[in-house]
């Protein structure tokens, strides 16, 4: 019988002051079109919303280190990767959906689990990723 | 699209060693043409994506983050030299720069 094998690992921190100011400011209106996808902007803005785009934007980031890629370096892009809350009012419980070439890498990989983990913590977002085959 | 000119230059110039300045907090001195941004002065993608915003509003720009990850695929862009460069060129050529 074959065993799980972890095959990545990545882990990203954001301060929330950082998306506080961009939430505030109609400039980023294109930003947060070019990182979030409609859902995830619908979604996030209905309860504590700088804390659910930072640790959105941190899936992102983090979903890209375990994969080894980035937007500068391969085909994916920040909407290939969505963190969904999926209880209203609450922000521990989330699952990451994937698309595009996010979808792709995840099938060519074999990956059979993202294992994830998202924390508040005073002014700071973390999401930690573990890529299991 | 904008036309290039020396004023736009300086502003491009101005802008960029001002934000990383205040975004990384140091000394606007320290930093050079050759500063890596990850390496130097703890950078991060968060961070360039908000500096294209305030090119993208200040010069009307119609640029998308595909056709900027296709440019740096193929020309790294990890100084601040690098990052004026990259600026510059977007302003002038916006989407067509994934061609180059």
């Amino acid at each position: 019988m074959k065993e799980n094998k972890i095959i990545g690992c990545g882990i990203d921190i954001e301060n929330i002051k950082r998306f506080e100011r961009i939430l505030g400011n109609q400039d980023y209106e294109s930003f947060m079109r070019d990182v979030f996808t409609e859902r995830e902007i619908r979604i996030n803005s209905a309860f504590r919303a700088k804390e659910r785009f930072t640790l959105g934007f941190c899936a992102k980031e983090a979903l890209f280190k375990s994969f080894g890629i980035s937007w500068v370096n391969s085909p994916i892009t920040w909407k290939d990767v969505e963190l969904i809350f999926t209880a209203d009012k609450m922000l521990n419980q989330n699952r990451v959906i994937l698309h595009g070439f996010a979808l792709k890498y995840f099938l060519k990989e074999k990956i059979k689990q993202i294992l994830f983990e998202s924390i508040i913590e005073e002014n700071y977002a973390r999401f930690s990723v573990i890529l299991v085959r | 699209m904008a036309e290039v000119t020396n004023q736009v230059k300086k502003e491009v110039v101005e802008t960029i060693y001002n934000f990383f300045a205040e975004e990384c907090e140091v000394p606007r001195s320290t930093l050079n043409e050759n500063t890596n941004i990850m390496e130097d002065i703890e950078g991060d993608s968060l961070m360039f994506m908000e500096l294209l915003e305030i090119f993208k509003k200040k010069y009307q720009l119609n640029i998308d983050i595909k056709s900027i990850g296709k440019y740096v695929l193929r020309h790294p862009t990890d100084t601040i030299g690098k990052v004026i460069d990259l600026t510059l060129l977007i302003i002038e050529k916006e989407n067509k720069i994934a061609e180059m």
